[in-house]
């Protein structure tokens, strides 16, 4: 993904270019709709946080005058609306099942090996606490260095390196039967 | 290498990292470690492949429709301030700051309408405005100043409601002066290296080393292993650049580094005893800076804690106007950013607080000093956006505009209802926030 751009796309936009909020948002809509997924453990919800993410990041885009950038300034935003979100309502968190696991037709082993690896690996995930896990998706699933993670988790990168370690361990440990075989 | 650092090495880095030599070799002859590299690498590949349900387009389409009803507005960022709880408001206070804020758009607009009518150059008369700088423009900067990033420090340290998010902060003060030194020292100028060595000693000492012996039991442990091996990272780092440095220039450093070995070592072996600080005598924005940070940290009284975030507070008004004269208009906004979640949670919620434990009223001229305090700083940011140019007016007008909140806040302090001595309101006090 070509970021080189960002900057000015980010400035178009604090000036009003809806084109250029666009392409940030078609940039990032499945970054941060994955990432709260995989925070909040529902789909409807993370749509509709995805949605009002983007929705926050425009009204407020021109008071981005931040040394980290648009990217940790977005996952900041939708951080916290799934902070207030578990406080509402729709509170607690619940995981539906995989789309791919309703499926009936005849699969390779390898392939079943490799979606109940993956089912167990959300579970697994779903078991780490809050902020490790937080940390940890957005380290393995959107590949942010750990200086963003700490701007995103309001923490410092010394601790978020400590959340993404204490993660894969926990992980490494729950999914040992999956793990290492290829 | 042990099998214990290879772990480490393995579980904190990427896969596609290159195997530095010693962990090559090692895995040569372990397969135990060789088997945990597997293991981490196809969790690595699973993560990434996790399944994503597929979402209706129509949820997209959803959005367009919405940003078309609203257009971005100037408001300091909600989410990019530090989180806190949301007030709720009674419904005509919001009418009046709609109506407000709907006033303040119209004016900015007629004067952009004004100020683009005015033939060119300007220049104002130096006998009209004696004390406002001719602007130059500075290039765009990478990094912002080292005084803005101490100031959002700052202001994330008068929300900081704990031991643990007070080192936090200091920690980062401390990584933010040594990048600053690191970078003074590749590229000069040197002669501010020695402050700031001076300065990071005191944040190390009075600020890092004075928070452990606060920090709860239960973590204790962990977080003083992070802060050690963090300190030892830091005095690698500025050794590692002191090869690449003429050596009058290492020198400087050197102390540096030292105070970080220190304190990581006193840490590994249980001393509390904290070396003597001297005090730094300087009255630059910078040293005043760090130094009201440490009096925030080390103050519990609520009052005297709004009273320092006030002066603060002033100090960030006379910068955010030395800045604004520069034309350095990103700083600007930065530190218009930082006054404002300074005056809400440095200066209002201690005032409430002050408040709220003072029933029976003693205290109430000390209140009415610190927003008096408050109100000078506002005064010096008004008087000199009347006199300031365009070019500098702007950045002004902006900063009031975004830390209005800030202000209205920090007046409204303390001037609550009491709510009786502090036995009779236990079963009312707000539950902890989660952190998640």
């Amino acid at each position: 993904m070509d970021d080189a751009d960002e900057p000015l796309l980010v400035r178009q936009a604090q000036a009003g270019d809806r084109a250029s909020f666009a392409v940030l948002v078609e940039r990032y809509w499945e970054r941060i709709r994955r990432w709260l997924y995989g925070y909040t453990g529902n789909a409807h919800l993370a749509e509709d946080l995805t949605q009002e993410t983007f929705v926050r990041a425009w009204s407020a885009v021109r008071s981005l005058h931040g040394l980290t950038g648009f990217r940790p300034w977005l996952f900041r935003i939708a951080r916290h609306l799934a902070i207030d979100a578990r406080k509402g309502p729709r509170g607690k968190a619940t995981r539906e099942l995989p789309v791919t696991l309703a499926s009936d037709a005849p699969e390779p082993v390898t392939v079943l090996l490799e979606t109940e690896a993956l089912r167990k690996l959300r579970e697994a995930c779903d078991r780490l606490p809050s902020l490790n896990r937080q940390a940890y998706l957005l380290w393995a699933q959107e590949g942010l260095p750990y200086s963003e993670i700490a701007a995103i988790l309001d923490s410092t990168e010394e601790m978020a390196r400590w959340r993404v370690c204490k993660a894969r361990q926990a992980l490494v440990k729950d999914l040992k039967d999956y793990l290492g075989q290829s | 290498m042990k099998c214990g650092a290879v772990e480490h090495w393995l579980l904190t880095e990427r896969s596609d990292t290159p195997l530095p030599m010693a962990v090559r070799t090692h895995l040569a002859e372990c397969t135990a470690c060789l088997l945990r590299r597997q293991a981490l690498l196809d969790l690595e590949r699973l993560t990434k492949r996790l399944p994503l349900p597929p979402s209706p387009p129509q949820i997209k389409a959803r959005l367009w429709e919405r940003l078309d009803r609203s257009d971005p507005v100037i408001t300091p960022a909600p989410a990019a301030a530090p989180h806190r709880r949301r007030r709720a408001r009674p419904r005509h206070t919001r009418l009046v700051a709609i109506a407000t804020v709907a006033c303040l758009l119209i004016g900015v607009g007629l004067m952009i309408g004004r100020l683009s009518k005015r033939p060119q150059t300007p220049e104002p008369e130096p006998s009209k405005a004696p004390e406002v700088v001719r602007v130059v423009p500075i290039p765009k900067k990478a990094v912002k100043p080292l005084v803005v990033r101490l100031a959002d420090q700052n202001s994330q340290l008068a929300a900081a409601s704990n031991a643990t998010q007070r080192l936090d902060v200091f920690t980062r003060m401390a990584e933010e002066i040594e990048t600053d030194a690191l970078a003074k020292a590749r590229s000069g100028p040197v002669d501010e290296i020695s402050r700031l060595v001076q300065l990071h000693q005191m944040v190390v000492y009075s600020g890092i080393a004075a928070r452990t012996s606060e920090l709860p039991d239960s973590d204790k442990a962990v977080i003083l292993n992070q802060l050690t091996r963090s300190l030892t990272s830091s005095a690698a780092r500025i050794e590692r650049e002191n090869t690449t440095l003429l050596p009058a220039v290492a020198d400087m450093l050197k102390p540096m580094a030292a105070t970080c070995r220190t304190l990581a070592s006193d840490l590994v072996n249980g001393k509390t005893t904290l070396p003597a600080v001297s005090p730094i005598f300087d009255d630059a924005a910078l040293a005043q800076l760090v130094k009201n940070s440490l009096r925030l940290a080390n103050e519990k009284d609520p009052l005297k804690r709004a009273e320092v975030s006030a002066e603060t507070a002033g100090l960030l008004s006379q910068t955010i106007i030395l800045f604004s004269a520069s034309g350095d208009t990103e700083s600007v906004d930065g530190l218009g950013t930082h006054l404002s979640t300074l005056m809400e949670s440095g200066v209002g919620d201690n005032l409430d607080r002050a408040a709220s434990d003072d029933w029976t009223g003693d205290r109430k001229g000390e209140m009415d000093l610190v927003r008096q305090r408050v109100d000078l700083a506002r005064q010096v940011l008004e008087k000199n956006l009347a006199q300031a140019p365009p070019e500098s007016a702007m950045g002004l007008q902006r900063v009031l505009e975004v830390s209005k909140p800030g202000w209205d806040r920090a007046f409204k302090g303390g001037k609550g209802k009491g709510k009786g001595p502090p036995m009779f309101k236990q079963d009312f006090m707000p539950k902890g926030r989660d952190k998640n």
